[in-house]
């Protein structure tokens, strides 16, 4: 069997909990619980023959006076950068994360999710931080852990993504 | 090493063993399960099997053995339901040592903190927005939406609402020139709403001179009354300071506060230009009423405030409030911030 791991990471409350909570448990709830420290999950993925475990790290959010510990990435496979659309800085928070997370691990297969989709009058995702994105050349996917949106293109494409690197 | 004499390094022992309970396994460089011990139990692990990969066993440790002589702490890792460990893996000629030891309740202290702090962060952005909207003389359009769970469309509430109003401030606008005004009346009105972001209200109506907070609309931990009181304290002392950092005498201006609390009618409402968030009823009016009575830097509140506000009780002085209308006398409580 084969396993990997991989890590959500990014600025507090942009729905990394929620992500995991929607793939592997297909639930979600409106009530925000900080997460501290890291929870683990699991989920099995099939790719025809092909099958794939899947170790979810869902660490805690970046905020003012905590920073995302890169010993938590040790080992893993890739990660998911996730943004709150209707927050723009949380994209700062994801472009410095990458940063720290390339140069602790190495260059592993990552997607940006730009999580909160369904919230389309609050986006603060402008023409501007659109064009900053598709200049790095990311894999971006835009995503709603509330209504499902991409959650599975975003799991199913970072997994393809590991067993192909 | 620290020279420790035995009974102490005994004791010490034991009450790391109590209140960490260690649970260790040491995995072979191949990533095969050698040995283990200590509380497994206590992480409800209680199946390890010699020779089977450590990484099949507990699959948190994926990706992370063999060590490559660096040790790695990883801090808070929930193994199961509500029991939390901090892991640590270090490597002895032997193979690689991991390490559990419990951090269940360091968690839970650390969750109150991070949460208040993480809430209260997003509703500051959120107001933030609000405000920005106001003072750009943005069409105040959706002022709600951003607070408001869509449930709350039409929605009788439990609320505390406070007025606050600065005092001297026509007789300042006849005596300076406009620009002048403008930014004395922003840095004050500023200064006034602060407080109410920090006390998890919301900014509903700026009028003029005055400010109108909602507690209880909003969620947050601890009652709505004692966080509108708590507000109406920081403003004073707020204004305070503003009036003694201006030198010049011409603008010591004050504030005046009401607090009402009670059922009101909160609700989205429709025109022409676009959608404003509004309360109304009568604890609405009776805040009105009660800043109106309310002298320079005095906090009047009503009954239905008073007796939520605990401790902060003993501020206050019971005064009466004769209603226009009924003629009747109301009991209210004063505070005189000096
Ligand atoms: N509208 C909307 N809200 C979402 C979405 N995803 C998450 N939320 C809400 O955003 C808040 C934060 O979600 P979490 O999943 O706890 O965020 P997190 O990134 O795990 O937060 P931390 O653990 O504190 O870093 C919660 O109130 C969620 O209900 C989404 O796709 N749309
Ligand atoms: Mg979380």
């Amino acid at each position: 069997m084969i396993q990997k791991k991989i890590c959500m990471v990014g600025a507090f409350a942009t729905g990394k909990t929620s992500l995991v909570e929607r793939f592997v448990k297909s639930i979600y709830s409106n009530i925000y619980h900080t997460t501290v420290g890291v929870k683990i999950d699991k989920k099995l993925v099939k790719f025809g023959e092909q099958e794939l475990n899947l170790i979810l790290w869902d660490i805690h959010g970046e905020d003012e006076f905590q920073k995302v510990r890169m010993s938590y990435l040790r080992g893993s496979s890739g990660y998911f950068l996730v943004v709150d659309g209707s927050r723009r800085y949380t994209l700062e928070t994801a472009f410095s994360l990458q940063q720290r997370v390339e140069d602790a691990i190495g260059e592993v297969p990552f997607i940006l999710i730009l999580n909160k989709a369904d919230l389309i009058d609050e986006s603060e995702i402008d023409d501007a931080a659109m064009a900053e994105l598709s200049q790095k050349n990311w894999t971006v996917i835009k995503g709603s852990a509330k209504t499902g949106l991409g959650v599975e293109e975003a799991f199913g494409t970072l997994a393809k993504k590991m067993l192909e690197a | 090493m620290l020279n420790l004499p035995i009974p102490v390094r005994d004791y010490i022992d034991n009450l790391t063993v109590d209140t960490l309970s260690p649970a260790y396994l040491l995995a072979k460089k191949d990533g095969r399960l050698s040995n283990w011990g200590g509380k497994w139990s206590v992480y409800g692990i209680t199946n390890l099997q010699q020779e089977k990969y450590v990484a099949e066993q507990l699959f948190f440790l994926e990706g992370l053995l063999p060590l490559d002589e660096v040790p790695i702490f990883l801090p808070c890792i929930k193994i199961k339901d509500e029991i939390f460990a901090d892991v640590h893996l270090f490597s002895g000629d032997e193979g690689d040592w991991v390490l559990l030891l419990d951090a269940t309740l360091e968690e839970k202290q650390r969750s109150l903190m991070q949460q208040k702090g993480n809430d209260l962060s997003l509703l500051r952005k959120k107001q933030a927005k609000v405000l920005n909207q106001y003072f750009s003389k943005n069409d105040p359009e959706d002022l709600a939406k951003d607070m408001l769970d869509l449930e709350l469309k039409g929605e009788r509430k439990d609320i505390t609402i406070l007025f606050a109003d600065i005092r001297g401030f026509t007789a300042y606008s006849e005596n300076n020139p406009p620009d002048i005004v403008f930014k004395t009346l922003n840095l004050y009105l500023l200064t006034i709403i602060q407080p109410i972001l920090e006390e998890a209200g919301m900014v509903d109506k700026i009028i003029g001179d005055a400010v109108m907070g909602l507690f209880g609309v909003l969620a947050s931990t601890g009652s709505a009354q004692t966080h509108a009181v708590k507000a109406a304290l920081k403003m004073i002392e707020a204004i305070k300071n503003i009036n003694t950092q201006q030198s010049n005498n011409s603008s010591a201006l004050d504030i005046g506060i009401g607090i009402a609390s009670g059922p009101v009618a909160l609700g989205i409402i429709d025109s022409k230009n676009g959608k404003t968030f509004s309360a109304i009823g009568y604890h609405v009016n009776f805040a009105v009423s009660l800043e109106n009575q309310a002298s320079s830097s005095e906090i009047i509140i009503d009954v239905n405030t008073f007796n939520k506000i605990d401790n902060m009780q003993e501020y206050f002085l019971p005064t009466t409030f004769l209603d226009e209308g009924t003629q009747e006398p109301k009991k209210i409580y004063s505070y005189l911030v000096k």
